[in-house]
């Protein structure tokens, strides 16, 4: 790995509850992203994945420990607009159409508007004929791709996506694990995937990061070399089945 | 036949029951003098060309009041329910100021209120009172109802307050501020109505005063009766107004 754009290190989240009592939500957490790298975490719900990717999108702070986001602090990307999210709720604003949803970013940073980018991104994503449908009249699939290119639309420094297809049939889900696989290629973001799928992680990344849960923390990290592509039936070949499966009984254990 | 035909159709087969029922009553004068049967009563003061001019005045006079008052009241609700979201110190002071105002009875009010803008200006101020009231609630509630993932978004995004606000707090509000209407509307009717009671010169309320004192039951009766069309006509209009634009906010 060369550069680290995301590290964190001996990262530490509790909660307030009650009076004086608190929840240890992760534990001792470091772990470190590289530039252009597309991790997974993966882990049971209730093992802070979600957590660790708000923490990172700046929408949690760390109880103690050290975050870093190419060597800044999350508030700070937030500011200069380099993040880009997708959450399992698409979090398109309804009274917005496809089109201005994804121009959105550019109002927020207050910049011009690049028309050629956001025809370019609905075209990756495979909406450029419903760039003026609003979000009731999508699936769900491709309200997520809408969120997906609202994410893109900065060539953000760093692309979070929590469960973005969580929500979704497992045909659906599929396709647009496949489809997603297809826009990184184009993009090549720093890209941090928070799934409980173990196939989508698996499928998706370059290396999944195993959590477990009580309180939350590292559990395995692997790096996923396949000879095969992505887009060339990784899904169907024998060495992807096996890591799944190991995988799968590690979570289970 | 759909549910929804089966129920509108069930809704007007109840109302043409009850309708006959009272114009039998009526006729038959089961209930006194003072039953008037809502057919023939409709038919003697709508069949009147005096009664039916002073019905159409009086109509008149409190739509005008009761639409001044909409306004009104809705600018000053929302203006007062906007400061609330913007300011958020003021925020609990002005939800009991604004629940203890609407619960003191207007008869206990009165007094103060007539003091202050003549017997004339009554029915425009209970009925800006009324709507401004629904008003406020709609957007003190509707201005927080964000949902929570489109706020995350914002954060992420790097939104400023001023976007925030413009972008994703005024827009979430517009369900909640058209259901406000649709009770600020009718409400505003009734308000006038009642407003007109404490001495106004022109109006249904003062129609029906008159009407009573006079005894002038049918024409008691037609004056309420068009009273609760006008509400449940401003209701629904805004009900459909809310159909139509509020589908597009969420």
């Amino acid at each position: 790995m060369s550069a680290r754009a995301i590290t964190l290190d001996r990262v530490e989240k509790t909660f307030a509850l009650k009076r004086r009592t608190s929840f240890t939500a992760l534990r001792d957490v470091s772990l470190e992203v590289g530039v252009g790298e597309f991790v997974a975490l993966l882990g049971p719900s209730g093992c802070g994945k979600s957590t660790i990717l708000r923490m990172i999108a700046g929408l949690e702070l760390p109880s103690s420990g050290v975050l870093r986001v190419n060597g800044r602090k999350p508030a700070d990307l937030v500011r200069d607009h380099r993040l880009g999210v997708a959450f399992q709720d698409h979090a398109l604003l309804p009274w917005l159409t496809v089109a201005q949803n994804v121009a959105l970013p550019f109002h927020l940073a207050r910049r011009p508007v690049d028309e050629a980018r956001i025809s370019e991104l609905l075209q990756l994503v495979g909406l450029a004929s419903f760039r003026d449908a609003y979000p009731r009249q999508l699936s769900g699939g491709m309200r997520q791709r809408a969120s997906i290119a609202r994410a893109l639309a900065l060539r953000p420094e760093v692309l979070l996506l929590d469960e973005p297809f969580g929500a979704l049939d497992a045909v659906t889900r599929r396709r647009m694990n496949l489809e997603l696989a297809r826009i990184w290629e184009e993009e090549r973001t720093t890209t941090v995937l928070v799934t409980h799928d173990v196939e989508e992680a698996v499928f998706l990344s370059q290396r999944v990061i195993v959590l477990e849960a009580n309180p939350g923390r590292v559990r395995h990290e692997e790096a996923l070399a396949f000879s095969r592509n992505r887009v060339d039936g990784l899904d169907r070949s024998d060495e992807f089945h096996h890591v799944v499966d190991r995988l799968t009984r590690m979570l289970d254990s | 036949m759909s549910p929804r035909t089966k129920r509108v159709l069930l809704g007007l087969l109840g109302a043409a029951v009850l309708l006959v029922v009272a114009e039998i009553i009526g006729r038959l004068g089961l209930a006194g003098r003072a039953w008037p049967a809502p057919i023939e009563a409709l038919v003697t003061v709508l069949g009147n060309e005096l009664s039916r001019s002073l019905l159409l005045r009086a109509l008149g006079a409190t739509l005008l009041s009761a639409g001044i008052g909409l306004v009104a009241g809705a600018l000053v609700g929302m203006a007062v329910g906007f400061l609330g979201f913007l300011i958020p110190a003021l925020r609990a002071g002005l939800d009991q100021m604004a629940s203890i105002l609407n619960t003191i009875p207007l008869i206990a009010l009165a007094p103060l209120l007539i003091a202050l803008v003549g017997p004339q200006g009554m029915a425009t101020l209970t009925a800006a009172l009324g709507s401004g009231f629904a008003m406020f609630v709609a957007t003190a509630s509707g201005l927080v109802s964000t949902a929570p993932a489109l706020a995350d978004f914002f954060s992420v995004a790097g939104a400023s307050r001023p976007q925030r606000i413009l972008r994703l707090s005024l827009p979430s509000a517009v369900p909640s501020l058209l259901n406000g209407l649709t009770l600020a509307a009718s409400g505003a009717v009734l308000g006038a109505v009642l407003g007109e009671w404490f001495g106004a010169p022109v109006g249904l309320g003062v129609l029906m005063i008159s009407s009573m004192q006079n005894f002038q039951v049918e024409l008691l009766f037609v004056v309420a009766l068009t009273a609760a069309l006008v509400s449940l006509a401003a209701f629904y209009g805004m009900a459909a107004v809310q159909a139509v634009v509020g589908k597009r906010f969420v």
